[in-house]
C-alpha cells in the first residue's frame, strides 16, 4: 500500500515536471513569431543601391558589406569592401564573428533579394540589430549604379550629386575588380589578419 | 480509503493533461529553429519562377494563392481564388491554420515581403509553401500567357567587363 501510494506519488510528479518543460521547439535566445513579425512590419532593415553607393564614396567605416553569393560569383566580381559569406555557410561557427555583434551595419547581398532576405530573416529572429538587405541586389546595382545614365535636358542639383556619386562607386567597383586575384585575395587575406588582432583588443 | 486514492490519481492526470493541451495550443512559437530553416531554404525548390507558377495555377483547386499586398491593392486586381493576407495580419487572420495541409503559393509586389512571409511561415511549421519570384506589379495578361523561358531573379544578368587598363604603379 504505502510502496504503491509512493510510486503514484512520484509517477504524478514526472509528469508534471515534463508537462512543465518549456517546449524544446526553437532555441533559447529566439524571437516569437509575433516579435518577428513586428520587426518585420518597422520595415526599416532595407538600402538602396543609391544609399550604398554613397557609403562606398564616402568610405563610411561603420559598414559590413557581406556578399552572400557563391565563392566563384563572389572572384568574377564584387562590390568594393565586401566579404564573401556564402549563404549555405551562414550557420557555420567560423563566421559567427561577422553575424553575432550589433555595432557594424550589416548589409546583406545577394544577385536578387530572396537569399538575402532570408539571410535577413535569420539573423533577425536571433535578436541582432542593425542589419540590412540591400534592395534589388546585385542586378539593381549594375542596373543603377553601373549602367544608370541621365537622359533629360537640364539637371538639378540633387540629380548631378547622384549621378557624381555613381560615377565614382562605378569606377571604384571597375577598379577594384579589374586588379588580378593575386593583389585581390592578398588584401582580403590582410583584412581578415587586421579583424581578428581587433577582436581580441576588445575580447 | 481506496476511492479517495484512485480519485486523486484521475485529478492530478487531468491536470497533467490540460497542461499539456494548453502548451500544444500556444500558436506564438516556431516549429522549426533557425538552423533548420536554414537547412529547408538551401533546398531552393520553394522559389518559382514564371513558369512554374503557371503549371501551380493549373493545379488550382488543390493550391491556393496567398495575396501579401495591402487589401486596397488586393481590391484593385487578384487571381481568382486568391486570399489576402497582408504580411502585417499575418498572425492575426483567424483561419490561418485551414490552410496547413493544402499547397500554398505566396504573391506580392515585394520579394522582400515574400520570403518574409515564406521564413516565417516554413518556421511554424507550413510543408508546401511556395513563392513567385517576381512582382505582382509586373505580371500582366500577356506575361502571363507569354511561355517564354524565365531566368530567376537570383541569377546575375549582367557580365563584369574587366578595365585592361588599370595597371599597377
Amino acid at each position: 500500500m504505502n510502496a504503491r501510494v509512493l510510486i503514484s506519488i512520484w509517477l504524478v510528479g514526472m509528469g508534471l515536471i515534463l508537462a512543465l518543460l518549456p517546449n524544446n521547439q526553437t532555441t533559447m535566445g529566439q524571437l516569437k513569431p509575433s516579435e518577428l513579425v513586428e520587426k518585420m512590419k518597422q520595415n526599416d532593415g532595407l538600402i538602396s543601391v543609391d544609399q550604398l553607393a554613397r557609403l562606398l564614396v564616402n568610405e563610411d567605416s561603420t559598414i559590413l558589406l557581406i556578399d552572400l553569393r557563391s565563392p566563384d560569383e563572389y572572384k568574377e566580381c564584387n562590390i568594393p569592401g565586401s566579404v564573401n559569406i556564402p549563404y549555405a555557410k551562414l550557420m557555420d561557427k567560423e563566421f559567427g564573428g561577422y553575424l553575432e555583434q550589433n555595432e557594424m551595419k550589416r548589409i546583406f547581398y545577394s544577385n536578387s533579394e530572396i537569399i538575402s532576405t532570408q539571410a535577413w530573416v535569420l539573423v533577425a529572429e536571433m535578436d541582432y540589430k542593425n542589419t540590412f538587405i540591400l534592395q534589388g541586389g546585385m542586378n539593381s546595382w549594375y542596373q543603377t549604379v553601373m549602367n544608370g545614365r541621365f537622359e533629360g535636358e537640364r539637371i538639378t542639383a540633387r540629380e548631378n550629386a547622384l549621378f557624381e556619386t555613381r560615377m565614382k562607386a562605378r569606377n571604384l567597383f571597375i577598379e577594384t575588380n579589374s586588379l588580378p586575384d593575386s593583389i585581390r585575395f592578398q588584401f582580403k587575406i590582410a583584412k581578415q589578419k587586421n579583424r581578428k588582432k581587433l577582436d581580441g583588443g576588445c575580447g | 480509503m481506496q476511492k479517495k486514492g484512485i480519485i486523486i490519481v484521475i485529478a492530478s492526470l487531468s491536470v497533467i493533461l490540460a497542461l499539456v493541451v494548453l502548451k500544444s495550443f500556444n500558436k506564438d512559437a516556431f516549429l522549426l529553429d533557425a538552423k533548420r530553416a536554414h537547412t529547408k531554404s538551401l533546398e531552393q525548390t520553394h522559389i518559382l519562377t514564371l513558369p512554374q507558377f503557371k503549371e501551380k495555377l493549373q493545379q488550382m483547386p488543390n493550391v491556393t494563392v496567398i495575396d501579401l499586398r495591402s487589401t486596397k491593392a488586393f481590391e484593385h486586381g487578384h487571381f481568382s481564388q486568391a486570399v489576402n493576407i497582408p504580411l502585417a495580419a499575418i498572425l492575426q487572420y483567424p483561419e490561418f491554420h485551414v490552410f496547413k495541409d493544402s499547397t500554398l503559393v505566396l504573391v506580392s509586389n515585394s520579394l522582400i515581403e515574400s520570403t518574409q512571409a515564406w521564413m516565417l511561415m516554413t518556421q511554424m511549421g507550413y510543408k508546401n509553401l511556395f513563392l513567385f519570384d517576381g512582382s505582382l506589379d509586373l505580371l500582366s495578361a500577356e506575361t502571363l500567357s507569354d511561355s517564354t523561358e524565365h531566368i530567376g531573379s537570383e541569377v546575375l544578368k549582367y557580365k563584369f567587363q574587366a578595365d585592361s587598363t588599370i595597371n599597377l604603379e
